[in-house]
């Protein structure tokens, strides 16, 4: 009993000091340059394939093994190096979340990176002889890799503590992380640091990639299952904190490793959330935290200004034309007798009403919700489970979706509105990473295999009032309009339904306090309003019409589960909403279209089409933060016939100027 | 007065966004001096010293320091050049220890100018030298205004921009400060202080000037602007 506790115990060591040296690097960059590195994870996994090419290269055993521990972690660094010089630097000064945003993007490259040169197989990293057995003592027996791993990562962590501790660098990293300005005001470049910090940070990932691959089997989906701890690892200990990097990975390692999985295994998975919901509402700093002299504090979204950069008779005209455009398709797709486009045109409109809720929030208040496929989940689950449990109309199980998703994001927008900006985005993060390993373990919810609609009857109407889509058929011509044509035609109305809601909603005085906050929440306080509230209601709101897209998501699949609401869902409609243009409403929608038929375009050529989109992304957001919809002012000044006032670029200013205090 | 001054400020316009702060502001010190840029909150004080070491850059004028143009430069390089910056919150790093600050200086400054040691400013200012090994967090704002002259120090400067250094300071040791602004002065350091505490200025100062809403509305010694009641009572609301 005794034996198999220890045994545990040091199982739980082991991940630890996996999540400490992961950890720590996120937070020093955190610290030092106020970028939230979603790509770490990617980093890690980088180091343990370039780890076992090594191994594989320079013949198995103890000196290829050592080599490879050595020379990928240098070369992952000299990739961060590069990473930092090429892509986070142009964005210094920005509003912190565009490095969120940016490293989204790197994580898609870089993944589908992984996947095009070493193939989508798991393996595990070969250990050298001496690694492979078992180490007795006092009659139990450990796994000799075990203590490797405790003593390497020990010796490791050590190693990066008396960096920070004792030379010229930590203490300019350590005073960088407090008060950057200060360090620049003392005559020293601290942003020549930027890349070394990183780097260090990428080399530190990179070995804690290959030591995990020693121990567990790797796949390239390794790097998004690890960031998330680590991130909660940071935000637990403290952004900025290696000493809340440390105590919490530790802490999660164990919690994970010896106590719920043994104990509880039911709860693994959702305990670290609760515990990091907890933490940031009792600490926003974390642990160890200290509140930092936000510099990127006053810097603001590069949102649309005044409800779009269109006039207001443009934007209707334009978007009559599309609604008319988009209205045929069913009709075009009968002619031509390919229903592929029907289909495929009911998921583009789908997913553009859910950018258009998160446009709602992220662009027209500021809030970057990292975990909106929360509400996607909510919505999709409610209706399926509303139609087989409850009703069997879908108007009401879509009634049932909406007042769920407002219900729970009034609950977690109560919880989490008082933090800002990065926190923000992380605690509703972990909401959606809560939802989601729940789904995994109720009985109602299918589990892993999700839930159909497949054999349950139901139809469009209320209180007994209507009919199956397939027992409605309208005749266009040679084209018989039914089932999926008019699902088609359900989505797009439920759409432009929205667009008009939300829009008048933007309209009415609640929507200028909203763009009021966004463009100095300060200001809209000193003016006498509770700006919580008001960014709670727009939450609400906006969680609201997130649920009605997560039920038309579920309508359209017949069908649910739990990837509906995995991150990758959340970070998906925030690229669509950066490459459409946030806070214009329109430009999400349009953002979804390129999203989708960039993606068709491209598993044409290749199935690894995310390296496309991610490279793109990125680029958008280093060049064009604007989106799409500020394409056309942008060339205005270049084209013929003249710029009209309102395409005048000195409408397009860079707001970035920081707030003075005199 | 006719040698080329030590820093020279003509007519500097700046602000914030679109809010102009500073208007065709014009000042010049002397090497060896003691000027004070003395006035009411909000006058643009500080905005003018943020000009000066490049936090903000101004949008017209020029700012020249021992002959260069300096207005364009960030605030790494004019410290670099040996120009040292105190600022009025005096950002002393809370979670870095007494010597490991001055490390910090010691690691920056102006590589070009004569420093003083760590060792020699921990004999100058005595109350640092007990608490060298404690955080700055712990020490009280007087001990927090001497780290931040010391650090000053340590990095190497010929012209210190002090802002507000007695502000929030009892009266006490308002006087210690004022006793090191007159030593570093001695010294060879020539000190740019601003400050709306107008008996300091009126103490330790050669020149004065007066600003109010970014504009130099006054400039003279301090016997002559101690004796301008008019002007004291008008930009300050005080009578010497």
């Amino acid at each position: 009993m005794l034996g198999t506790a220890i045994q545990q115990l040091l199982d739980g060591i082991t991940l630890g000091l996996v999540y400490v040296l992961l950890a720590a690097g996120l937070s020093v960059i955190f610290g030092v340059m106020n970028v939230i590195n979603f790509a770490h994870g990617e980093l890690a996994v980088l180091g343990a394939y370039l780890a076992v090419a090594i191994t594989i290269q320079t013949g198995i055993g103890s000196t290829a093994f050592v080599a490879a521990l050595v020379i990928a972690p240098f070369l992952v660094g000299i990739i961060g190096v590069a990473l930092e010089r090429y892509t986070v630097q142009p964005l210094y000064g920005r509003n912190p979340l565009y490095h969120i945003l940016l490293t989204f993007g790197l994580v898609l490259v870089i993944n589908d990176l992984v996947y095009l040169i070493w193939g989508t197989g798991s393996f595990r990293l070969p250990r050298p002889e001496v690694l492979t057995g078992t180490i007795g003592a006092f009659g139990l027996g450990v796994s000799s890799y075990n203590v490797f791993m405790i003593v390497s990562g020990t010796l490791m962590a050590f190693a990066v503590w008396a960096l920070l501790e004792y030379t010229k660098y930590g203490l300019i990293i350590r005073a960088g992380s407090q008060d950057r300005q200060m360090v620049r005001n003392l005559g020293i470049e601290i942003d020549r640091y930027y890349s070394l910090v990183f780097g260090v940070g990428a080399g530190l990932a990179a070995f804690a990639g290959i030591i995990l691959a020693g121990n567990r089997q790797a796949n390239p989906e390794l790097g998004m299952s690890i960031i998330i701890p680590a991130f909660v690892i940071v935000v637990l200990g403290g952004l900025g904190s290696f000493k809340g990097a440390v105590v919490g990975g530790l802490l999660v390692g164990i919690l994970q490793e010896s106590i719920l999985r043994p104990w509880v295994p039911w709860l693994e998975g959702m305990v670290i959330f609760v515990l990091m919901i907890a933490i940031l509402l009792i600490r926003p700093h974390g642990l160890f935290g200290t509140e930092l002299a936000e510099e990127g504090g006053s810097e603001r979204l590069l949102a649309g200004r005044a409800g779009g950069l269109l006039e207001r008779g443009t934007r209707l005209k334009l978007g009559l034309v599309m609604v008319g455009v988009l209205a045929l398709v069913p009709i075009v797709a009968g002619l031509l007798g390919n229903q592929f486009w029907v289909t495929f045109g009911s998921r583009v409109l789908v997913w553009a009403l859910f950018a258009l809720s998160l446009d709602f929030v992220m662009g027209y208040t500021g809030l970057v919700s990292l975990g909106h496929a929360l509400f996607l989940g909510l919505g999709a689950y409610a209706v399926v489970l509303g139609l087989i449990h409850v009703t069997s109309s879908v108007f009401v199980a879509l009634a049932m979706a909406i007042a769920l998703s407002a219900a729970i994001a009034w609950i977690v927008g109560f919880l989490s509105i008082r933090v800002a900006g990065v926190y923000f985005a992380m605690i509703t993060l972990a909401f959606a990473e809560l939802y989601y390993n729940l789904l995994y373990r109720l009985e109602i919810t299918g589990g892993s295999e999700g839930i159909g609609l497949i054999g349950h009857d139901y139809y469009y109407g209320i209180a007994g009032l209507g009919a199956s889509l397939d027992d409605i058929a309208f005749f266009v011509g040679p084209v018989v309009l039914t089932g999926h044509s008019l699902f088609y035609y359900v989505v797009l109305g439920a759409l432009v339904a929205s667009y008009f809601v939300t829009r008048r909603m933007l309209q009415s005085p609640f929507g200028s306090v909203l763009k009021s906050i966004r463009e100095n929440e300060e200001r809209a306080t000193f003016l006498g309003y509770n700006t919580v509230v008001y960014k709670r209601r727009a939450f609400v709101v906006s969680g609201a019409f997130a649920g009605l897209a997560g039920g038309l998501f579920a309508l359209n699949n017949a069908f649910v589960s739990p990837s509906a609401a995995e991150w990758l869902k959340s970070g998906e409609v925030i690229v669509m909403v950066i490459l459409g243009g946030m806070g214009t409403l329109y430009g999400p929608i349009i953002g979804a279209g390129a999203f989708f038929g960039l993606e068709q375009l491209l598993t044409h050529y290749t199935g690894r089409w995310r390296l496309v989109l991610g490279t793109i992304f990125v680029l958008f957001v280093i060049f064009l933060p604007r989106g799409l919809v500020s394409v056309p002012t942008l060339l205005a000044p270049y084209l013929p016939g003249g710029p009209g006032p309102a395409a005048d670029p000195g409408q397009l200013p860079e707001d970035a100027g920081t707030e003075g205090d005199d | 007065m006719s040698a080329e001054p030590l820093l020279d400020v003509e007519n500097v316009e700046a602000g914030y966004g679109e809010t102009k702060v500073l208007r065709e502001l014009s000042l010049s010190v002397q090497e060896g001096e003691i000027v004070s840029l003395v006035g009411r909150n909000g006058a643009g004080k500080t905005t003018t010293l943020r000009s000066i070491v490049g936090i903000i850059s101004p949008t017209s004028g020029t700012i020249t320091y021992r002959g260069t143009d300096i207005a364009d430069l960030d605030a790494t390089e004019t410290v670099q050049q040996g120009l040292a910056f105190v600022p009025e919150e005096r950002q002393i790093f809370p979670e870095l220890t007494v010597k490991e600050n001055l490390e910090l200086a010691d690691y920056g400054g102006a590589p070009d100018v004569d420093s003083f040691s760590i060792g020699e400013v921990l004999e100058m200012f005595e109350n640092l030298k007990e608490r060298a090994s404690n955080p700055g967090s712990s020490l009280s704002g007087g001990e927090q205004q001497m780290l931040a002259i010391a650090r000053a120090l340590v990095g190497g400067a010929d012209l210190i921009l002090l802002d507000e250094p007695t502000e929030g300071l009892a009266p006490y040791i308002v006087q210690d400060v004022m006793d090191i602004v007159e030593e570093l002065n001695e010294r060879g350091i020539t000190i740019l202080l601003v400050e709306q505490n107008v008996h300091v200025c009126l103490e330790l100062a050669d020149r004065n000037y007066l600003i109010d809403q970014g504009e130099i509305v006054y400039e003279g010694t301090s016997a002559e602007l101690e004796a301008n009641e008019e002007i004291l009572d008008k930009y300050l609301g005080v009578t010497a």
